[in-house]
């Protein structure tokens, strides 16, 4: 009897001790293993997770209007394009703000509504993280900090927005766009050739 | 736009100009420096004049506002390198740009690579020899660049200098001496006496840089940095580690995360606090290496003491298994296992022998068991060392159920023994073998929570090992453990002094009890810290329903053998139900309870003086040169509970921390927390307790206390190093 009762709490302790319990492995972006996921609300207080958007692209774009960097990309319509030619190809676009409260770019869903139309920007939607846990799972450091997330919910590119690391709109012709390399190569089902590249931009105000 | 208006202003520079060339006389130089909005930019020239032919030296020369920064050539987390481009006359070159080498600034948790108040990009100029003397060489520069401080503005500028051409050896401009001597100072050099490695370690995700300085050289650089020119591959937020080895130093770094494999060479400066050849020489040392990738087993590890011997390490392990048996955990476990040994004096010596071997293999299979998943979560990178389990609340509030259940035993509730084995089935005997092998996991797993000194040493050495060389570690850990009880049943003569059983064994059982309650207690209280009150109502609760199983059970141990019925048997395996049932109580409890944890943790740190430890943080008073002291804990660890009470919150110390200034920092372990993990692996170890203090000045020898601190210790840790 006695041993039985042993067995019993000592199986029950080793099988609960490393079968049970869920071990949280840090969510940590890297390239080639999937995206940590999250949920966040966007502008309209829609929550939207990494995992519903399972089966297709998703792009996550980090955002700071009050950044000359994404200025650059604005002003020029570069990333509108950018956003308007992959949404229609159904590419999930996720603007992302992980401006902390106070800090420079943080502003209120009005605002960003506001923000939005005014650029004439056309994301699937704004995400606000103003606790900036996704930019910080994600390892975003700069706005803009680029993410392309494969339909199976794989990591497939991180990085800059282009190949010319400058705030100036003149660059953006000869710059070759990482993002869109990284879409067309992997919806033609190649290999993305740059997976990884050091973004540029301003720093994220966490 | 001031640009603009310099633009124009150019124009009337040249008109002034050619009016001055008629009236005769030739100025020195011309330029004008631009200021936008939070930089002043301007292009300078070390001389004077040009001699046809005669290499000189420029300058784009920017000045920043205060608090406003522009970049380096890899500018790190955020921002952008400045670019320069030069327009010359005919025949002229443009060498390329030289960077000194930049501040390292943080941000929240960006570090970026950038200039400060003023810096001078040089670029040397190799003037046409055709050039004639007396005409006015102009040259031109776009320099565009970003400043920043919390917000960034992107700067653009067109700036000009024209340099008489003259036929003597120029003069310096003095008023740019400073500003180009300083630089220099700042300018990497390659010192080619340093012999500089590169290997990568794509498992750990970890770059080291190995550097031997030339025999002649004892100087110690002192602390290194190094600015990586490599993109996208070193985390340039990450601590460096520069330690001292056998043949020379060697500096740590990290990946980033954003790193996908090795690039082929990697370059940037090494900075050292010193300088290269002796104090106050070059401290900037150039770099530019093949990246060897090295295998997983090749990694050195890089605990900042030195590391110990494998011989060291299995000694330590096995007086750390010793020593754990007088923990209080395990010396509740043991007395039984001994009570049970003193009833069995008179059989034969081979038997007791033989039970002492089970006993001893059960202990080394649960350790064997522990380090294979250890070393199985390592592989799978999860970060994992000794009393990781504890991590999991519902680890701990299995074995907070399983104390209560043992103390019940000795408070004899119910009776565990050969004794019941036979009553229940008395043909069989029972398997004493498996009860001993049990008791040897049960041992172990009692253990987990304590740690005995000498263990931390040895067990940071083991998980820094290939598996095979750990697992002997853990071998000679369960060895040490299990030894007490083997020498015993070995030589029954040993313990000949101890009474027969008889009243003095029950009341002893009862104290001991008492131990087992309170780690029990204790056990809840972690349990509060992980998982919030619910929790421990659940534990609270299954714990009453398994004393009323166990109180049935005991009574019909009561009840004897000759009483032993069908009835009997009947409420017996009820019994088992509710035992399960308890478990299933104290499980799902946890698993619905509220993590808490944060908010719990957080006020308390506050409050007491001693802050959470943050790796930026330490770093940056290391490198300020404040005193730190880093109390490693965690509400699971018993040792580091009583080392708190007893040393680090007793007054004397408490006072001295005060009168030395020195940062308490609490590195809390009570909950996964993979970047505490890393922080102990650096120190060379896997487990809790461990004190690191860091002496006021002495960043880069921190002093490492024994495990189970006196006041006394502390004080003269303190002391001896201030």
């Amino acid at each position: 009897m006695k041993t039985k009762v042993t067995i019993l709490l000592v199986l029950a302790a080793f099988i609960v001790l490393f079968t049970g319990t869920p071990i949280a492995q840090a969510a940590e972006a890297s390239v080639g293993v999937s995206a940590p996921e999250f949920s966040l609300s966007d502008i309209n207080g829609t929550a939207h997770s990494l995992a519903a958007y399972k089966g297709k692209y998703v792009v996550l774009e980090w955002v700071n209007h009050d950044c000359p960097f994404v200025k650059k990309h604005y002003d020029s319509q570069n990333m509108q394009n950018l956003q308007k030619e992959y949404t229609e190809k159904d590419v999930v676009w996720l603007s992302v703000n992980s401006s902390a409260p106070g800090k420079q770019g943080n502003f209120s869903a009005a605002e960003w509504s506001k923000l939005t139309a005014e650029k004439g920007a056309s994301p699937t939607a704004v995400l606000l993280d103003e606790n900036g846990a996704v930019g910080q799972a994600y390892g975003a450091k700069t706005t803009p900090h680029m993410y392309v997330v494969n339909p199976e919910g794989v990591l497939i590119y991180q990085g800059a927005i282009d190949s010319i690391s400058s705030a100036d709109k003149g660059d953006i012709a000869a710059a070759q766009n990482y993002v869109r390399s990284a879409l067309d190569e992997a919806m033609s089902g190649k290999q993305v050739s740059t997976p990884s590249t050091q973004s540029y931009g301003c720093s994220v105000k966490y | 736009m001031k640009v603009r208006k310099r633009v124009y202003g150019s124009y009337f520079r040249l008109f002034v100009l050619s009016g001055l060339l008629t009236a005769g006389s030739l100025p020195a130089v011309f330029a004008e420096s631009v200021e936008l909005d939070n930089v002043e930019a301007e292009l300078v020239s070390e001389v004077q004049s040009i001699r046809p032919g005669m290499p000189f030296w420029a300058a784009v020369r920017l000045k920043m506002h205060p608090s406003w920064h522009t970049y380096w050539k890899n500018p790190g987390d955020s921002g952008l390198a400045t670019s320069v481009e030069w327009t010359l006359p005919e025949g002229f070159r443009a060498g390329p740009l030289v960077w000194p080498y930049p501040e390292k600034i943080l941000t929240a948790s960006l570090v970026t690579y950038a200039y400060e108040h003023e810096v001078f990009l040089l670029t040397e100029i190799q003037p046409s020899p055709e050039i004639a003397a007396g005409t006015l060489a102009d040259l031109h520069v776009t320099a565009a660049w970003l400043a920043c401080r919390i917000e960034c503005v992107p700067g653009k500028a067109e700036l000009e200098l024209s340099l008489p051409v003259k036929h003597e050896n120029p003069a310096a401009d003095r008023r740019w001496s400073d500003g180009f001597q300083k630089t220099r100072e700042k300018i990497p050099v390659h010192i080619p006496d340093w012999t500089v490695e590169a290997e990568s370690f794509p498992a750990q995700r970890k770059v080291i840089l190995g550097l031997t300085p030339p025999a002649w050289i004892a100087h110690d650089p002192g602390e290194v940095y190094f600015f990586s020119e490599t993109m996208n591959f070193i985390d340039y937020a990450a601590p460096q580690h520069w330690k001292k080895t056998k043949e020379g130093f060697q500096l740590t770094l990290s990946f980033s995360k954003a790193a996908t494999e090795s690039p082929g060479r990697l370059s940037g400066v090494l900075v050292s606090k010193n300088g290269w050849r002796n104090k106050g020489s070059e401290r900037a040392l150039e770099m530019d290496r093949l990246l060897t990738v090295q295998a997983d087993s090749a990694f050195p590890g890089e605990p900042a003491v030195q590391p110990m011997s494998f011989f060291t390490a299995v000694i330590f392990s096995f007086v750390g298994g010793l020593i754990l048996n007088l923990m209080p955990c395990v010396l509740p476990v043991l007395s039984l296992k001994i009570f049970g040994f003193l009833k069995q004096r008179g059989t034969s010596r081979a038997k007791l022998a033989l039970h002492g071997g089970v006993f001893t293999l059960g202990v080394l299979s649960s350790f064997w068991i522990l380090a294979g998943f250890i070393y199985a979560f390592r592989y799978a990178g999860i970060q994992a060392g000794w009393g990781f389990q504890l991590q999991s609340p519902v680890m701990v509030a299995i074995l907070g159920g399983l104390f209560f259940v043992l103390a019940l035993n000795l408070f004899g509730v119910y009776e565990i023994g050969m004794a019941f084995t036979r009553i229940e089935n008395p043909a069989k005997a029972g398997h004493p073998w498996v009860e001993d092998f049990l008791s040897g996991v049960l041992t172990t797993i009692v253990a987990t929570p304590c740690t005995a000194p000498f263990m931390g040493a040895a067990l940071g050495y083991a998980v820094s090992q290939p598996p095979l060389t750990g697992m002997l570690v853990f071998t000679f850990l369960g060895l040490g453990t299990a030894f007490p009880y083997l020498w015993i049943s070995l030589f029954p003569g040993c313990v000949s002094f101890l009474p027969k059983p008889g009243a003095w064994m029950i009341r002893l059982k009862k104290i001991l009890g008492i131990l087992l309650l309170v780690t029990s207690v204790w056990l809840g209280w972690i349990l509060s810290i992980q998982k919030g009150l619910p929790a421990v109502a659940a534990l609270i609760a299954g714990s009453a329903v398994a004393y009323s199983a166990l109180r049935k059970i005991g009574l019909a141990q009561n009840a004897g053998a000759a009483h032993f019925g069908r009835h009997q048997t009947k409420s017996l395996i009820s019994s088992e139900a509710l035992l399960v049932l308890a478990l299933v109580i104290v499980l799902s409890g946890i698993r619905f309870s509220v993590d808490i944890e944060e908010s719990l943790t957080g006020g308390i740190a506050q409050k007491s003086g001693w802050q959470a430890y943050d790796e930026t943080t330490l770093q940056s008073l290391i490198v300020a040169g404040e005193p730190v002291f880093i109390d490693f804990t965690a509400a699971w660890c018993l040792t580091c509970q009583v080392n708190k009470k007893v040393a680090l919150r007793s007054r004397p110390v408490r006072e001295r921390f005060q009168e030395l200034g020195v940062v308490l920092m609490k590195a809390d372990w009570t909950n996964r927390d993979d970047r505490i993990t890393e922080a102990l692996a650096r120190y060379g170890r896997s487990s809790i307790p461990l004190y690191i203090y860091y002496p006021r000045g002495k960043g880069e020898s921190p002093v490492i206390l024994p495990e189970v601190l006196t006041p006394g210790i502390v004080l003269d840790a303190l002391d001896d190093n201030s």
